[in-house]
């Protein structure tokens, strides 16, 4: 190893001899720099030949060096993070599937009878639930729910609204226009794997306010190229108890009243929907994420192929000046 | 020739026998529809069956052990703790379930809970041991909030309790 790369270093002294470039350039040349850069203004004043300009091209083929380094070092990280992403979607991708049919098992029941509830009153406070992120770098999906959100609230000037957080992301997006709205923040839901005991948890914030429906507004987990933005409206509790007719259809098992075992039952597929809303976007959020740095690097790589290419260019024109120099100054003798 | 005949003839007989076959499947479907319950039982983790045809499966409801064969009556039952069985082909499998719903429709019927383990898999000192300590809780317990949730701890250990024990 290190006889190679002593090796390496002898062939790199030669061709330095060989062609005489030195990458910095020799003390005497720092005190001509100001008189050299008054020169080449005079000269490009007056059209003069450029043959002056190679100590610009110095200090320009250090900034294009120092620029590739950085687009080096961005891609590494851009690359390191989409396998992060990459692992941690797998992982929440398996929680979702298995997950599946407990948020499924609701949905004929709800359909029947929640369902029809909905259509029936739409006026009133509506409580919207913003569900985004914690960190950034993860593509379209949190800028996606902020204007949808942003769409409802300017389309619908009838009704009170109320926005709750879950996130900080749609805190930034959000704040600028509807800042009075905000009634709560979550913060650090997605920092864990979601789990149900902590959906309760954001659940019971949610029940603390006043309203007459809740709209979450998530991204839904189509595949790991495409993340929709979704809407999922659920009417209040005392809108479910004015229409407790279209549960009689059921027989309720319960060892309490009628309205507390509607309150139980609303609360708990409340907090079924409400997890499976966190798991998708958290789903939605680690697929986003790999998909921008996987772009991300992919355009880094690209830059730095230009950059590399520029490079050679000057490198090769310095050296090509300091030859016209020492030729014309051997011809001179 | 022959050929296209033979098709047109066994297309004529298919449809024949579809319309009888259909004819025959409205009067009979309450009798033929009624052979296998098709049940749901999941947690918010992973999923102990999944459309799954049964026989039977009885659940522990607010009102007590409730038993659910094909083509019962639509309900909606809340879960106590106690001990889910699911009987199919004659073999009985109990998982223990802390709370939860259970919804049966004309179709299938979900049990959703928010916890299941299998019975086998629970141990009996560390059951006796989260009693005890449930129990000084509640004794100890300074406000409501926390006493009733020793109370909570306390049901579902005796729950879990008793079902080690029958």
């Amino acid at each position: 190893m290190a006889a190679m790369q002593r090796s390496f270093m002898n062939f790199v002294s030669k061709s330095r001899n060989i062609v005489g470039v030195n990458p910095r350039p020799p003390s005497w040349n720092m005190n001509r720099n100001r008189t050299v850069d008054q020169a080449l203004l005079l000269a490009t004043e007056n059209n003069v030949c450029s043959g002056v300009d190679f100590q610009v091209r110095f200090a320009s083929l250090k900034a294009v060096r120092s620029r590739m380094r950085s687009v080096a070092s961005i891609s590494k990280i851009t690359k390191a993070m989409k396998m992060v992403a990459a692992a941690k979607l797998r992982g929440v991708q398996a929680r979702q599937e298995s997950s599946k049919p407990f948020t499924a098992g609701l949905k004929s029941f709800l359909k029947s009878t929640f369902g029809e509830i909905e259509g029936k009153e739409t006026s009133g406070n509506h409580l919207v639930v913003a569900v985004t992120s914690d960190r950034g770098l993860c593509g379209g999906v949190n800028s996606n729910v902020v204007r949808e959100i942003r769409k409802l609230l300017h389309e619908d000037k009838q009704n009170q609204y109320a926005i709750l957080l879950c996130g900080d992301k749609g805190r930034d997006g959000l704040q600028r226009l509807y800042r009075n709205l905000f009634v709560v923040t979550i913060k650090d839901v997605f920092r864990a794997p979601v789990n149900f005991t902590q959906t309760c948890v954001v659940a019971e914030e949610i029940f603390k306010q006043k309203f007459d429906s809740v709209t979450i507004f998530y991204n839904h987990f189509k595949n790991a190229i495409s993340q929709i933005v979704t809407r999922k409206v659920i009417p209040g509790l005392d809108i479910i108890l004015k229409h407790a007719e279209t549960f009689d259809s059921y027989e309720f098992e319960s060892d309490m009243d009628s309205a507390q075992t509607l309150t139980d039952l609303y609360e708990f597929q409340f907090a079924v929907q409400l997890f499976d809303a966190l798991l998708e976007n958290a789903t939605s959020e680690q697929a986003a994420r790999m998909s921008a740095m996987d772009n991300a690097t992919r355009n880094a790589s690209e830059m730095y192929q230009k950059l590399t290419l520029t490079y050679n260019r000057q490198r090769q024109s310095v050296i090509t000046g300091e030859l016209i120099e020492i030729i014309s100054g051997a011809e001179a003798l | 020739m022959f050929s296209l005949l033979g098709r047109t003839a066994v297309s004529c007989l298919k449809q024949r026998f579809q319309v009888q076959m259909l004819k025959r499947g409205f009067a009979d479907q309450v009798a033929q529809g009624t052979e296998k319950l098709k049940l749901s039982f999941a947690t918010p983790t992973f999923a102990l069956r999944k459309d799954a045809s049964v026989d039977m499966v009885v659940f522990p409801a607010a009102t007590g052990m409730m038993g659910v064969l094909p083509q019962h009556v639509p309900t909606v039952a809340q879960l106590k703790p106690g001990v889910v069985t699911v009987i199919e082909d004659g073999k009985e499998d109990k998982y223990f379930v802390s709370s939860g719903f259970a919804f049966v429709t004309k179709d299938r019927t979900d049990i959703l809970a928010v916890e299941a383990v299998r019975l086998e898999d629970l141990d009996k000192e560390a059951v006796q041991r989260g009693l005890n300590e449930c129990e000084s809780a509640v004794n100890s317990a300074s406000d409501e909030v926390s006493q009733a949730i020793a109370q909570i701890g306390v049901e579902v250990h005796s729950a879990m309790k008793s079902a080690l024990e029958s």
